[in-house]
């Protein structure tokens, strides 16, 4: 009996193993990246890749019409529309931010807007009476650069379902705003991120 | 008769699931704004090359930056997923860091013509290289 207790106990064992995967590290855009219903790593870094694209390719960066470049841009509301409560836009924002200062065509204020904001601009001109800092050293007031453009972003998300099939569709889209004028200057949409998920219809 | 049924009942699975080919017409090109480039391919897989064929590299700098655009065509009999990715390099060879880099997934269906579009976005960027591979869903 003993044995028999024994000989099961190692056959769970071995299969609990072989079944078992522990963490490997993997490419995130490779085939073995985790494929979900929502917007995974790959296609956020895809979309931030077609959107600034798209952004540069416009041309309206070197219209000369928003002063010299790099133009001072600010980031405005980004409004998640879809059914994921964390979304994480900020996989999206710092590649545009980060390839459109790269172009020399454009720079994001980081005192204010809704991504990546650094308090230390605001709160180094609040030193001046706080008797531990040197005085002198304090940037001058009224040198922050106010932002010509404005880049507000949707999250759009539309869902269908059909017998025991869903689809997700996810596209973000974003426009540039002249705050001088109040208009858009440039408006686009990414390419649409679309996944399906077709239930079995064998029970377990 | 039932290998017969079997066979059929795989066969009917396997058109259901095909994506249909797609006959393509359009004028003759016009003459391309960009500059039409010599390619190096280092081919590995000779089925790929045959189903994401590379025909025509236009190169366009006059907005200031580096922009490419690929002619593929899938001259297979099959749809294919395949991904691909642009590298940007300067004029001494040295590759550029690009915030936005990664491989992006397409599908081409037999018969197609897709152009690939990609943009260097530093003004540094003088030369680039186009890697494909197949992609499984």
């Amino acid at each position: 009996m003993n044995r028999l207790h024994l000989t099961l106990s190692a056959s769970c064992l071995a299969l609990a193993t072989s079944c078992a995967s522990g963490p490997e590290r993997i490419d995130p855009h490779s085939d073995e990246a985790v494929t979900s219903m929502g917007v995974d790593y790959s296609e956020l870094v895809e979309w931030a890749d077609t959107l600034t694209r798209r952004m540069l390719d416009s041309g309206f960066l070197d219209s000369g019409a928003f002063g010299e470049q790099p133009i001072t841009m600010v980031v405005s509301d980004v409004e998640n529309k879809t059914d994921l409560s964390q979304f994480p836009k900020e996989v999206v924002l710092a590649r545009i931010r980060s390839a459109m200062l790269g172009s020399g065509k454009a720079r994001f204020t980081t005192v204010y807007g809704d991504d990546a904001i650094d308090r230390m601009t605001r709160e180094t001109q609040d030193k001046w009476e706080d008797p531990l800092f040197d005085a002198t050293q304090i940037p001058e007031g009224g040198q922050a650069a106010v932002a010509r453009l404005s880049v507000r972003t949707q999250i759009l998300w539309v869902h269908a379902q059909a017998g025991s099939s869903r689809q997700n569709t996810y596209e973000v889209r974003m426009w540039v705003t002249d705050v001088a004028s109040g208009t858009a200057v440039w408006e686009g949409l990414s390419d649409p991120i679309a996944k399906k998920f077709t239930r079995s219809k064998v029970g377990w | 008769m039932k290998h017969l049924l079997s066979a059929t009942a795989i066969l009917a699975a396997a058109a259901a699931c095909a994506t249909p080919p797609v006959n393509t017409v359009e004028p003759a090109p016009p003459q391309p704004a960009g500059r039409e480039v010599w390619i190096t391919k280092i081919n590995k897989s000779s089925t790929l090359e045959h189903s994401v064929a590379v025909q025509r590299a236009l190169v366009d700098e006059s907005e200031g930056v580096l922009r490419v655009q690929l002619e593929v065509a899938n001259e297979s009999e099959s749809a294919q997923d395949f991904r691909y990715l642009f590298e940007w390099f300067d004029g001494e060879g040295l590759k550029l860091y690009e915030a936005t880099e990664g491989w992006r997934r397409e599908t081409i269906a037999p018969g197609q013509h897709q152009y690939l579009r990609a943009s260097a976005s530093s003004p540094e960027a003088a030369d680039w290289r186009f890697t494909v591979q197949k992609w499984s869903r």
